[in-house]
């Protein structure tokens, strides 16, 4: 559902959440977005910091009751002009994944599942090639960074390339670092090893996040992606995968980084009529 | 410096933490009882622990220890403090008291040992422990090896650098907590939420439940979540494009912010209440949000013994984490300016 207008729900004490709707519509972001942009330029005071989700903006609160009351109204004054920009600056990342690798099938023996691109491929009637190439014929847009340092949450700009998954019933308590995932509406990945409940469909050869930053394209925080990214993934193979990460090892590899501005508005318009 | 003879269970480097960059997945970290260490660094001269995802600077880093504290040796004289759990504290064998300042000589040893009430006990030493900063703040982030010291808990070897002292060792020992300031909570076993934000996804009943049951701190708890275990809570059915859109789980929603204290109920059982450690997003439905006053209280909770909720609202939260840490920043001014003489020595 898509809510008219948006609503303001409290996160305890510290945060307010202004939520768009509740579904996993991706226009929905770009209003998410809009709101972050507004708030940032309008520097409303009492306001500690802004974290966008798909669907809802979390507004961090500076602890002052002076200041809460007040910044709740001047969110609801100021979401009626809230709406998707003509354009924004969005920068395109290209991601090489060796689909269908070695750790994948590793993970699934582990756990005593399907292999999991096998079984993604199948829940949606393709061979794991014709599942491949659907995954690298769309741009993903980055709606959200969050739940752990460099994670991202995105979704294919191509709604028909939409992959029907479910999470894992009883979540691994371990995924190798850098597996990309899917489940539900997202794509994701993970920037260090940890548990999980995604579907995982390959391995990146390149970082998303460094513990001590050391590329130029990873801020002081180790982070590479930002909500308002679009990421490309493209397919590598074993030796190319090798390649790839050793580079990375030695802070030799250029990461493939384009700003842009992306045109929203005939982005709408498309994605509208397919 | 000080030499760190034993780690115990899990002792950190932690300060007020580092809010600001939850939209890069980094939650505040920071004492998981900033209370506790706040009156810890108050003691000893130091800047304040401010409460979590607060815009005063994180204050002096001290220590967090959990369920059995550490042993440490001074390598000069210093002058520290103890708060939070009661690990039974001795100084060279000698029993040291909880919230007074404490001169040790070089060469001493300070043991802490199990807990005798509370679960996570505060140290904090005039001049604060000195560690790299890692985006403003000294806490460790124990799940992302960042901060604190090498971003991991202490073990026997390390040796912790400390900053500079405010005042001579002497004038810091002799100062005393005003008699107004609580140290410990009135109620440690009641904990305040506010509803929501998925409060509407639950039924009533379950509400009510929520609400009026014991709940009990399973041993699966650090400072990333501590799990209840009680009965069931139930969730309305929901719009068929939440199956496709979030997934099959009854709790199961498109990913929005967890906030620190968020209560997750994922498939209707075993409330997860997330610590300063926090998952920043994530996909399950949050039935209530601890208020950010009482996540000290929450980790001081031991595995086993139960807690309840009880619900404020937003504006009423934010008023008891203000006056709290006002009460706070009113001690340390008395102190500083030497006018709270409650227990002249």
């Amino acid at each position: 559902m898509i809510y008219e207008p948006p609503k303001i729900r409290p996160l305890g004490d510290c945060y307010l959440g202004v939520e768009f709707g509740d579904e996993g519509h991706l226009p929905l972001s770009f209003r998410v977005l809009a709101l972050a942009d507004l708030l940032a330029r309008e520097s409303i005071d009492g306001i500690l910091e802004i974290v966008p989700t798909l669907r809802q903006l979390g507004v961090v609160l500076d602890g002052r009751a002076a200041a809460a009351e007040s910044v709740r109204e001047r969110i609801e004054a100021l979401l009626p002009s809230v709406a998707a920009p003509k354009s924004v600056p969005s920068r395109l990342i290209r991601i090489p994944v060796w689909y269908d690798d070695p750790w994948g099938a590793a993970i699934a023996e582990r756990y005593a599942v399907p292999k999991n691109i096998d079984f993604v491929a199948g829940l949606n009637g393709m061979t794991v090639a014709e599942l491949i190439a659907s995954h690298c014929s769309t741009d993903y847009w980055v709606a959200c960074v969050g739940f752990a340092p460099g994670c991202y949450f995105s979704c294919p700009m191509d709604r028909n390339r939409s992959l029907i998954a479910p999470k894992y019933e009883t979540p691994r308590d371990y995924t190798p670092a850098r597996m990309i995932s899917t489940a539900g509406i997202f794509s994701c990945a993970y920037p260090v090893a940890s548990p999980g409940g995604y579907q995982l469909l390959g391995r990146m050869a390149v970082n998303i996040y460094e513990q001590t930053p050391r590329n130029a394209a990873f801020g002081e925080d180790g982070v590479l992606f930002r909500a308002g990214d679009r990421l490309r993934y493209y397919p590598v193979d074993a030796l190319e995968y090798d390649a790839i990460w050793e580079a990375v090892q030695a802070d030799e590899y250029a990461y493939d980084i384009t700003e842009e501005v992306f045109d929203v508005e005939a982005y709408l318009a498309s994605a509208a009529m397919s | 410096m000080i030499e760190v003879l034993d780690g115990g269970v899990q002792t950190t480097v932690q300060d007020g933490g580092r809010p600001g960059n939850l939209a890069a997945g980094y939650p505040p970290a920071g004492a998981q009882d900033y209370y506790a260490l706040s009156i810890a660094n108050l003691l000893v001269g130091n800047e304040l622990t401010p409460p979590p995802m607060s815009a005063a600077p994180p204050g002096h880093a001290g220590l967090e220890m959990l369920i059995k504290g550490a042993s440490l040796r001074f390598e000069g004289d210093a002058v520290f403090a103890l708060a939070g759990a009661d690990m039974g504290g001795t100084l060279d064998g000698k029993p040291v008291e909880r919230y007074r300042p404490i001169r040790a000589a070089s060469g001493s040893v300070l043991k802490l040992g199990f807990v005798r009430s509370g679960a996570r006990g505060y140290f904090a030493t005039a001049g604060g422990i000195d560690v790299p900063l890692c985006l403003k703040s000294r806490s460790t982030y124990i799940r992302a090896r960042r901060g604190g010291l090498e971003g991991r808990p202490l073990r026997a070897g390390d040796r912790l650098r400390l900053g500079e002292r405010t005042a001579p060792l002497a004038a810091l020992a002799g100062r005393r907590l005003p008699a107004a300031l609580p140290v410990e909570p009135a109620e440690p076993r009641s904990i305040r939420v506010v509803l929501g934000p998925q409060d509407y996804m639950f039924t009533a009943e379950s509400i009510e439940t929520f609400l009026s049951h014991d709940w009990e701190l399973s041993p699966v708890s650090d400072r990333m979540g501590m799990r209840l275990i009680g009965p069931p809570l139930t969730l309305h059915e929901r719009p068929e494009y939440l199956v496709r859109d979030a997934g099959t789980g009854v709790a199961d929603i498109v990913d929005d912010v967890i906030p620190i204290g968020g209560i997750q109920v994922p498939g209707g059982i075993e409330p997860i209440v997330m610590g300063v450690e926090n998952p920043t997003a994530g996909g399950y439905a949050k039935i209530a949000t601890v208020i950010s006053a009482d996540l000290g209280k929450m980790g001081q909770i031991m595995p086993r013994q139960t807690l309840r909720f009880a619900a404020v609202s937003q504006a009423e939260a934010i008023a008891i984490r203000e006056s709290q840490w006002r009460a706070l920043k009113e001690s340390d001014a008395a102190l500083r300016s030497g006018c709270s003489a409650a227990h002249p020595e």
